[in-house]
């Protein structure tokens, strides 16, 4: 009986030739489209994955610049005066969550700044406008300094007097009025420990290892003679080969700078030169571990050290989410206290947002496709159905079961679909390729439109390392390219989705016929 | 022999709104190795008895028993398989098949083996030669059609034999041949029963005649 049904499905796919061609060619045609969507879809998901996997395997601790400007907002609807202060994030801190079992590495980095005195620093336009804003804030701090000094002394001058008056003076105690003498007290004072209105001419960045330095990280740096530094190089640092050529300086050279608070010296030894090919990049940053920066502060800076940059590396992007919850159980505070662990979600973002339109894209036309290909083989096969009811009705009356009729009918479709899927193996890796690349041209041509400066900027002064952090989260390029190849998990894909639908086609006007009795059909009173 | 009563038989046609009862309490024993022929006038209700012998259609009310056995208890389906071979006024022939194939249909169903020769042999048996078997269904005359619809209801060999109209798209000298076919297979033992409006179909084919009037069996 089954091998009958499969004859009879055979036979009248090879005697209506007209039919069986337009359902081959219908099938072909969506199944190169559904192969094409497939492997373009596969393709976004193993770039956005690689992304992710790059990219989303940091994470970064930070102020809460939002939180900040909330409770600043807040304050100034309160009626206090609105002022922003970010909190410090410590060494014991980033230490603490550095324990995680979910890490693999970490770095933080720490500014320091210094005075050169066994050699000259580089003159960039960039320092010179620094050394003038610090000439500047240098004046105004002397100059707000004497006026404090002469308001410190007419403030005591005042209350000696008061003190005078209150004691029996010219009024007397037992003046006009009896009232008691007014006191006037004074207790304001002014100190200038702001370190960043004490910059010398040289930046000391201090972290725990060149490779994690944020121009390296983004490769516009790299070491052209000597060797890198880390945490165990005592007194070892790197400098800019502009600030080596300009003062003669080479490996094993040892330069002296003298800390801004005491001008007390501090010797280093050169252990390597580098070279940037950022723009108006500060020549005369030197690079060494923390520790070495350490030697520029003064005790109480160091205790109340805040650092920055602060880079957690996880084993693993999945860990993602365990990593966040655990530090999230250890310091349940973080929050409160203005900070907040997080992804580079922006750089993944840039990364990924042409490819992910792209796929976007191949969803939607994959579900279009879907549809319509269902819709299109239902109608056919329903008036193919229709037409074939007094065959079915024959059949019946002979004694044919139900199942074996749909059976045949699915067969012939399964005939018909088969040859063209098959065909589309030829013909889908090139409409993929060319689509997806189309596509992915198409999404990044548009973004440049969208975004023709999205250029990272440059930042001077107290921010400056903040923003390279920045700057380096977001330097990266967006996937232009896509490789898009149909595989076998396509072609399995496509052959269960396939036949799925072709059931689904065939199962619906089948059995609007077949639920008839044979009589029925015969006289065609369904 | 095989033997079928049919039992009070009563059937009603609704369109939604109205209702026709066709079939009155048709009561009627038919009996192997004899051909029958029921006549009457159109809408008498002849075909209808026809599709519920040949289980076409459901039983309303009454019954029919081949050898004691009820429709109701071996089913439709497996009662048409089995038991009984159909032949239509309009042959009902799968058309985009060869005569050959449509007689291996029903020998497949059937489950006999050798299908291929067995089908030449019965078509043989019908007069159509094997060139003429080879060819597909609709390109055959009227008269070939329905040799080749006899010889796929012979082709079942099952113990009744149900026919609506046989000739009545034939000519004379056709229907002659087809009705002498029919008579081999109730001398074979079955249980023919021919519908047919026509006295003059009745008496060439020497068949039992059974009148059929207002939905009851005389």
């Amino acid at each position: 009986m089954f091998k009958n049904m499969l004859k009879r499905s055979w036979l009248s796919s090879v005697r209506k030739p007209a039919r069986s061609a337009i359902l081959i060619v219908i099938t072909f045609v969506m199944a190169n489209m559904l192969l094409a969507t497939l492997a373009i879809k596969n393709s976004v998901d193993s770039s956005m994955d690689y992304a992710k996997e790059k990219l989303s395997g940091i994470v970064y601790l930070s102020a809460d610049s939002e939180k900040l400007h909330e409770q600043a907002m807040a304050s100034i609807g309160s009626g206090e005066a609105a002022s922003i202060s970010a909190p410090a994030i410590s060494e014991e801190l980033v230490a603490g969550i550095a324990e995680s079992q979910y890490l693999k590495d970490y770095t933080y980095s720490v500014v320091a700044s210094g005075n050169a005195s066994s050699f000259t620093v580089v003159t960039t336009a960039q320092n010179e406008r620094e050394q003038q804003f610090r000439g500047a804030m240098n004046d105004a701090r002397n100059q707000a300094r004497d006026q404090a000094d002469q308001y410190n002394s007419a403030r005591d001058e005042f209350n000696n007097e008061s003190h005078d008056m209150s004691s029996g003076g010219p009024m007397g105690s037992g003046g006009s009025g009896g009232s008691a003498p007014r006191t006037f007290s004074f207790n304001m004072d002014f100190n200038f420990t702001d370190p960043t209105l004490t910059q010398g001419d040289s930046t000391i960045q201090g972290i725990n290892s060149y490779e994690f330095i944020s121009e390296v990280e983004a490769g516009n740096m790299s070491i052209v003679n000597g060797e890198s530094f880390d945490e165990s190089t005592a007194d070892g640092v790197i400098i800019s080969q502009e600030l080596a050529n300009e003062n003669s300086l080479s490996v094993g050279d040892t330069i002296t700078l003298k800390t801004v608070s005491d001008e007390a010296e501090v010797k280093l030894s050169i252990v390597g030169i580098y070279q940037t090919t950022s723009e108006n990049f500060d020549n005369n940053t030197i690079y060494g571990n923390v520790e070495t920066a350490k030697k520029f502060m003064t005790a109480e800076q160091i205790s109340n050290l805040s650092v920055s940059s602060v880079r957690y590396y996880l084993v693993s992007a999945s860990q993602k989410d365990a990593f966040l919850a655990s530090v999230g159980e250890r310091y349940p505070d973080l929050a409160d206290d203005g900070l907040k662990l997080d992804i580079d979600d922006s750089s993944y973002q840039t990364m990924v947002g042409p490819i992910e339109n792209v796929g976007s894209f191949a969803v939607t036309i994959m579900w279009v496709v879907i549809v319509a290909a269902v819709v299109i083989i239902t109608l056919i096969v329903a008036i193919n159905v229709k037409d074939r009811r007094y065959e079915m009705g024959v059949l019946l009356s002979l004694g044919a079961r139900r199942v074996t009729i749909l059976g045949q009918i699915f067969v012939e479709l399964v005939i018909v679909g088969t040859l063209g899927f098959l065909a589309s193996i030829g013909t889908s890796q090139v409409l993929a390729s060319g689509l997806g690349e189309g596509l992915l041209a198409q999404q990044v041509a548009s973004n440049e439109a969208d975004n023709p400066n999205e250029t990272g900027g440059q930042f001077g002064g107290a921010g400056r390392m903040m923003m390279r952090g920045t700057q380096a989260r977001s330097n990266v390029a967006e996937i232009d390219q896509i490789d898009v190849s149909v595989g076998a998990v396509q072609y399995l894909t496509l052959f269960g989705a396939g036949y799925l639908i072709l059931i689904m086609a065939t199962i619906v006007p089948s059995i609007n016929i077949l639920r008839y009795q044979p009589k029925t059909i015969l006289t065609g009173k369904e | 022999m095989s033997k079928l009563i049919v039992k009070n038989l009563k059937h009603i046609y609704s369109d939604g709104q109205n209702e026709v009862e066709v079939l009155r309490g048709v009561d009627a024993t038919f009996e192997g190795g004899k051909m029958y022929a029921i006549v009457g006038e159109s809408g008498s209700g002849k075909t209808t008895l026809i599709s519920l012998i040949a289980a076409l259609d459901k039983i309303q009310n009454g019954d029919i028993k081949l050898d004691g056995k009820s429709i109701r208890d071996i089913g439709e389906t497996e009662f048409r398989l089995k038991f009984v071979s159909i032949v239509f006024q309009a042959f009902n022939l799968i058309r985009y098949m060869t005569a050959r194939e449509n007689v291996e249909v029903e020998l497949d169903l059937a489950g006999h083996a050798a299908g291929r020769e067995r089908a030449y042999e019965l078509l043989k048996q019908v007069g159509i030669s094997q060139t003429k078997a080879d060819r597909l269904v609709q390109k055959l005359s009227g008269g070939e059609q329905q040799r080749v619809a006899i010889a796929r209801a012979m082709a079942g060999d099952k113990p009744i034999v149900v026919a609506d109209e046989p000739t009545g798209n034939l000519d004379e000298n056709t229907e002659a041949k087809i009705l002498a076919l029919f008579k081999a297979m109730a001398d074979d033992g079955k249980i023919v029963i021919i519908v047919t409006h026509s006295q003059k179909v009745a008496r060439h084919a020497h068949a039992i005649v059974r009148r059929m009037r207002d939905g009851k069996l005389t």
